[in-house]
């Protein structure tokens, strides 16, 4: 029961930082950041909480190997695809 | 069939050595087609990214007629529904499950809340002339290049976000409602498990969303 316990005040953890990160990403937006900040701003925070979501609501820091390999394929695919699209149109 | 069983005793498929095997392919299944949705979402994010890359003037111009305090509000009901479901599949574990079947029911019920917000933005947007495909009196009354393509594209990526909360949402009350009538329990709490998975997925394609289309002007 001990584990429980701890199992559910981690979790509370993670969902008051979530929360607290959403309220900097909200008051970020009202900075008037130049453009390019912004958007790492932005996409920063947005990556801490897929991070904190990912390991510990979808308890991936518990497991190993052929889960975690194939979590980790779905983001890195997405960020290859992203990053070729736009040298394309930032090369023509 | 009604479990009753200890978790060590409990049934489980005849093609698995064990319950352990049969939770840990569950989990590695799931993450499978999770990637999958990864990549249909991220194929989205990218066009996103050129069309902004070369129209960044409409695509600011969108950004300020999105409703950001509605899109923020629904940014924290995925969040807090997110966190409920784990509580559920903690709670399931520990073999508690009228509080498991609660808390997928709240979970449900902020899904529910989110889509009726979004319902809201979308008929602000008709309202105000930014339908989808091009249609509207606000493309015309602002013709800046790529603000119809924000538009197409927030219908597009949210209207297919839109649908799979209502997927989550009916996987999910089926799932409570199994928990609540003791269809399984703590020693299945993985079938629970795969549904929360699932939920937490639109909450991550979710938290991506929300700074694309709200916040960055």
């Amino acid at each position: 029961m001990k584990g429980a316990a701890r199992g559910t005040t981690i979790l509370l953890g993670v969902i008051a930082a979530l929360l607290l990160l959403t309220l900097l990403s909200f008051g970020a937006s009202y900075l008037e950041l130049p453009a390019g900040l912004e958007v790492v701003v932005a996409l920063g925070i947005a990556s801490v909480k897929v991070t904190l979501v990912m390991l510990f609501f979808m308890e991936l820091r518990d497991h190993r190997g052929g889960v975690r390999f194939v979590a980790l394929t779905g983001p890195l695919f997405v960020m290859t695809l992203v990053l070729l699209m736009l040298a394309d149109v930032w090369t023509r | 069939m009604s479990e009753r069983a200890s978790v060590e005793d409990a049934p489980f498929e005849a093609h698995f050595e064990s319950l352990e095997r049969q939770r840990e392919a569950a989990r590695l299944g799931m993450w499978v087609f999770l990637a999958s949705e990864i990549l249909l979402f991220g194929a989205l994010i990218a066009l996103y990214a050129t069309s902004r890359a070369e129209h960044a003037a409409g695509f600011a111009e969108g950004v300020r007629h999105a409703d950001v305090i509605a899109g923020s509000v629904n940014t924290v009901v995925l969040l807090v529904s997110s966190y409920l479901v784990a509580r559920a599949v903690h709670a399931l574990r520990d073999d508690q499950p009228r509080l498991a079947a609660g808390l997928t029911g709240g979970t449900v019920l902020l899904g529910a809340v989110f889509l009726a917000i979004k319902s809201y933005e979308y008929v602000h947007h008709l309202s105000e002339g930014a339908g989808p495909a091009g249609r509207g009196a606000l493309y015309l009354e602002h013709p800046v290049p790529g603000l119809a393509s924000y538009f197409n594209l927030y219908w597009l990526t949210t209207g297919l976000h839109a649908f799979h909360v209502l997927v989550g949402m009916s996987v999910l009350a089926v799932l409570g409602i199994a928990v609540a009538r003791r269809r399984f329990g703590a020693a299945h709490a993985h079938r629970l498990e795969m549904g929360a998975l699932y939920w937490h997925l639109v909450d991550v394609v979710w938290i991506f969303l929300w700074p694309l289309y709200y916040l960055m002007k």
